[in-house]
């Protein structure tokens, strides 16, 4: 399904994939705010999910296991911003790497926004208890787990979300997620540092912060 | 035989919902149950015979290398028991078509499927499906329109079998990919189909208005084939009855749509009910033709309906920086010229790679792939290499122009096939034999001829162009008329669109732009429709803005005023405005301009410094320091990286103003050191690759950049061709880590002294020495630091 653009890109979470600290200055700003114009207009944001038991997919490792704990079925969703954003971003590396690396990272927190999206739109209709999204390469739920979803959700043909022989989502920014459902509330659970697969390069890890405290 | 002048002809409905209905299993493959079930299949099939389908899809739509690989059964296999079930129901009365759905991988350049492979993968399925006897080849469910030309092409060329193709549309009008309603029609009707329609996705009601759209762009047959209304996203049921289905099925008949059936959702029970609501009275015999002129890209269509710019640039004929580009195969040079010109306002950009020595024949097609990947306007082949061309409209996405033929026999026997082979249209010179005639009249009868025979060969009258040759004032004064003669004859009396290069009227004469711009105006309001010029020339391009509003073809305006609502004259400069110093008076520092990443103002300073320094001193004395200063504040962190890359843009420009420099004085390029750079083998993750490139060719080293995805072999190659000493590797997966370990130590096999720079998020320095690299560089900065100890070892 269709989903809507927001009106702004989130310019805290655009800043701090960018590794700039503080503000930025009016350059920086000016060529965001361009970049923002292009990648609301190119984007076309989509998404799919779907209710399923929790036993209809192999779902590997022991954080997603806690995650899904006392649960009784599992909401699985797929959003991707589309090709366009896709082309965009291979010809602006050739007009310009600096407005290319803006592009890339502002399409990064698009995307997580549309998921945002997504979600509330499932705990709407779900009129249930819900966690969080968990995603495949997160923790110790592998990579490889990407593929079955999108098969589940039979991605490709819904919202033209595939995934290559490496396990990379096509178009690029897309994500997948699980969310466990249940009828109690529940929170769900994040992955620690030591089970998750990013422990030794993850750069929040390094300034002694991690995701689980976001 | 299956004759599509009788309408309607009723397709059948889902197969997959049938068969979810008769209880399969999520995500698991229907296409296996022709081997294990096949009295299933073939009972379905039964159903939609009984409800009035003239042809039933065989059950193949999954059955390729990609989606069944690992599943014990050969594609054959597979392919062969569901013709063979679907014509145990269907006998000789009905008809039955192979089925070919997406691979379920994406071809380059949005995936990394290569087009050759998708072909061979398609071959593989229709030579199967025309031995156990299928009738047609539906290609169908298609989101990519170059997908769809693999598969069209592998049918063509190993069947002798009708062809249709349906693909996908979202109520935007536009595929997944990109791919409009328009683009589809003119690259099939081109590459020579029977019918085109539109599937699934959508409901009767919300495909009507693009099968309207599609009805008006081709000759064609069309069909459709929609789903039961639209899905609920939490149960998937679908909202529309039989009976709902049938009424708005039944509305069709008015577009003069000539196939019908159903596709997601729909059961026996709604083909039985459409064939009801749908009387042939219905179906108009005739329905409206599309006479426009319309080549396009995979996404993007240009409807020659007004003055449309050729984009000359990316020719090597006096340019010695682009003739060095193509030896060197220095893509992102190529490139950098499109760009340009798309942003300037070309509607089609012309390709031409010819300089002597070069095989233009692998050369061409890999440039058109390059630049497919980077643009959406439509291209221009450029070239008299038969080879060339068809190597290049072969891999081409969507449909081409071809320039040029002659009125030469040998040439128009040659290359017209190719043209009709692959649907192109083509650009015939008003030249033969015996040279240029002097005379409009002369060159008039030569297009008569190519007009001629263009048609014999099948290219439709619309798909040719006529180029009536622009002669150097200079030389040949009294001729320039002749030629603006022959232009309005051509239009006028063959009806045909007419090509003119522009710029070759003033070689010899000073003052070249006025002389232009003039010959312009006039072959414009001769009745030339596509210029060849150089976009990035705003004077010209705003004449052809101002003649089309002069021509009531801008309506009130809009696209002028757009476009030139805050230029004053003078200072005729728009587009994207370059980062530039707020005074631009006096001499810039070029530390100052670099380090606050204003390109305009450091290429002007490093043009600046050229007048009394030479080019090694630019770089060594100016440039690299002022990026070292920019290094140390981002290693400080008083600079960050968007900063950090625009200081390295800027100095880009700088060092790209060197290098044409060199290349026009006939001097060696600056460097300090050959690398190979790549993203490896499964890996599609370049920008962090690409940043370092460009921060590295900044100190001077030159980067041989072999792109995204590249295979061990291919840098093992390059490594011993060129003698390499540094090779710098990226990946951004846990996955593709392992493609990484395999490169260095094939290539440390074959050049024991090569050392690797390697980098990616999910690199640590651990794993970086594990696998055998020598330097593991967290950002661009250490890269360079690492290139400096390997080459000043």
């Amino acid at each position: 399904m269709k989903l809507e653009k927001p009106l702004r890109i989130d310019i805290k979470q655009w800043l701090g994939r960018l590794g700039v600290k503080g503000q930025a200055d009016e350059d920086l700003q000016a060529i965001m705010e361009t970049c923002e114009r292009q990648l609301l207009q190119t984007a076309g944001p989509q998404g799919v999910y779907r209710v399923l038991d929790l036993d209809a997919l192999r779902l590997e490792g022991t954080a997603i296991q806690k995650h899904l704990e006392g649960c009784g079925e599992m909401a699985v969703m797929a959003a991707t911003l589309g090709a366009g954003v896709d082309r965009m971003l291979r010809a602006a590396q050739i007009r310009d790497m600096a407005e290319a690396l803006i592009l890339d990272c502002g399409a990064s927190v698009l995307i997580e926004q549309i998921c945002d999206q997504l979600e509330g739109q499932i705990r709407q209709e779900a009129q249930t208890f819900l966690t969080g999204r968990y995603s495949p390469g997160y923790g110790d739920l592998p990579i490889e787990t990407q593929g079955q979803l999108l098969t589940a959700l039979d991605a490709g043909r819904k919202i033209g979300l595939t995934v290559n022989k490496s396990h990379i989502m096509i178009p690029r920014k897309s994500v997948t997620a699980v969310l466990g459902m249940a009828d109690h509330p529940v929170t769900g659970y994040l992955a620690t540092c030591g089970e998750c697969a990013l422990r030794e390069t993850c750069v929040l890890r390094k300034e002694g912060k991690s995701c689980a405290g976001f | 035989m299956l004759d599509f002048r009788k309408k309607p002809i009723f397709l059948d409905g889902g197969m997959g919902t049938t068969l979810q209905q008769s209880g399969l299993e999520l995500g698991a493959s229907p296409d296996l149950l022709s081997l294990t079930n096949p009295e299933l299949i073939t009972s379905i099939h039964k159903q939609y015979i009984e409800a009035g389908s003239d042809i039933v899809y065989a059950n193949t739509f999954g059955a390729n290398r990609f989606k069944l690989e690992g599943c014990g059964y050969t594609v054959e296999e597979v392919v062969d028991s569901a013709v063979k079930a679907a014509r145990a129901a269907c006998g000789s009365d009905y008809f039955v078509a192979l089925d070919v759905g997406p691979l379920g991988e994406l071809l380059e350049p949005m995936g990394t499927l290569a087009f050759e492979e998708a072909y061979d993968a398609f071959s593989q399925v229709m030579v199967q499906g025309q031995a156990s006897g299928a009738d047609l080849i539906v290609i169908e469910t298609m989101t990519d329109l170059y997908e769809v030309k693999a598969a069209v092409l592998a049918a063509k060329e190993h069947t002798v079998l009708p062809v249709l193709v349906s693909m996908t549309f979202e109520e935007n009008g536009r595929t997944f990919t990109g791919t409009s309603v328009s683009c589809m029609a003119a690259t099939l009707e081109g590459l020579g189909v029977q019918a085109v329609g539109i599937n699934c996705s959508l409901g009767p009601v919300e495909i009507f208005p693009l099968a309207k759209e599609l009805c008006e762009a081709t000759k064609l047959p069309v069909f459709v084939k929609p789903n039961a209304g639209l899905p609920d996203p939490r149960t998937g049921a679908y909202s529309i009855t039989p009976e709902g289905f049938a009424q708005a099925m039944a509305k069709y008949g008015e577009l003069g749509v000539s196939l019908v059936g159903g596709c997601c959702g729909t059961t026996p029970e709604y083909i039985r009910e459409m064939k009801r609501a749908f009387s042939t009275e219905m179906v108009k015999s005739q329905k409206p033709s599309a006479e426009k002129s319309v080549i396009c890209s995979g996404t993007q269509a240009a409807v020659i309906d007004k003055v449309t710019v050729i984009g000359e640039r990316i020719n090597p004929t006096g340019k010695k920086r682009m003739k060095q580009a193509l030896i060197d195969r220095d893509y992102d040079y190529i490139l950098s010229q499109a760009v340009q010109q798309i942003d300037a306002g070309a509607h089609v950009l012309d390709v031409n790679v010819g300089i002597p020595d070069i095989d233009e024949a692998d050369l061409l097609p890999k440039v058109v792939k390059e630049l497919q990947a980077i643009t959406d306007l439509p291209l221009q082949i450029d070239s008299s290499n038969p080879e060339a061309i068809e190597a290049a409209l072969r891999v081409y996405n969507g449909k081409a122009i071809v320039n040029s033929v002659n009125g030469e026999e040998k040439v128009l026997e040659r290359i017209l096939p190719i043209v009709k082979r692959y649907g192109a249209a083509v650009v015939g010179l008003t030249l033969d034999e015996n040279g240029i005639p002097s005379k409009a009249e002369e060159r008039f009868a030569i297009a008569e001829r190519i007009l001629e025979r263009a048609t014999a060969a099948g290219i439709p009258k619309k798909d040719v162009f006529i180029d009536c040759l622009t002669l150097t004032a200079s030389a040949q004064q009294a001729e320039v008329q002749e030629t603006l003669k022959a232009v309005s004859m051509v239009k006028e009396r063959l009806g045909l669109h007419t090509v003119l290069g522009v710029s070759n009227i003033s070689f010899g004469l000073p003052c070249r732009p006025l002389i232009n711009r003039t010959f312009l105006a006039l072959a414009m309001e001769n009745g030339l429709d596509l210029p060849i010029i150089n976009p990035n020339d705003e004077d010209m391009m705003g004449m052809i803005h101002a003649f089309e509003m002069l021509h009531n073809r801008d309506k009130n305006a809009e696209r002028f005023i757009a476009r030139y609502s805050d230029v004053s004259l003078g200072t005729m400069t728009r587009g994207a405005k370059q980062r530039e110093s707020a005074s631009g008076e006096g001499e810039p520092s070029l530390f100052h301009a670099l380090e606050k990443g204003m390109k305009a103002d450091t290429i002007h300073a490093v043009e600046q410094l050229l007048r009394t320094e030479d080019e090694m001193t630019v770089v060594n004395d100016y440039l690299i320091p002022a990026l070292d200063k920019v290094g140390q504040g981002f290693e400080k962190g008083t600079i960050f990286l968007p900063q950090m890359m625009q200081a390295a843009t800027a100095a880009q420009g700088g060092f790209e103003r060197i290098k044409e420099r060199l290349a026009n004085s006939g001097k060696e390029q600056v460097s300090k050191g050959s690398v190979v750079i790549a993203t490896v083998k499964g890996d599609i993750h370049d920008i962090g690759k690409n940043i370092v490139k460009v921060i590295m060719e900044n100190y001077g080293f030159e980067m041989i950049d072999l792109g995204r995805d590249v295979p061990v072999e291919k840098i093992v190659e390059t490594v011993l061709e060129k003698d390499i000493k540094l090779v710098g590797l990226s990946a951004l997966m846990t996955t593709t880590l392992k493609s990484m370990e395999e490169t260095i130590i094939a290539v440390k096999k074959a050049a024991p002294t090569c050392k690797f720079i390697v980098g990616g998020a999910v690199l640590t320095p651990d794993y970086a020495e594990k696998i055998g690299a020598d330097y593991y560089c967290k950002d661009a900065m250490k890269s360079v630091e690492a290139a400096k100890e390997v080459f000043d070892a």
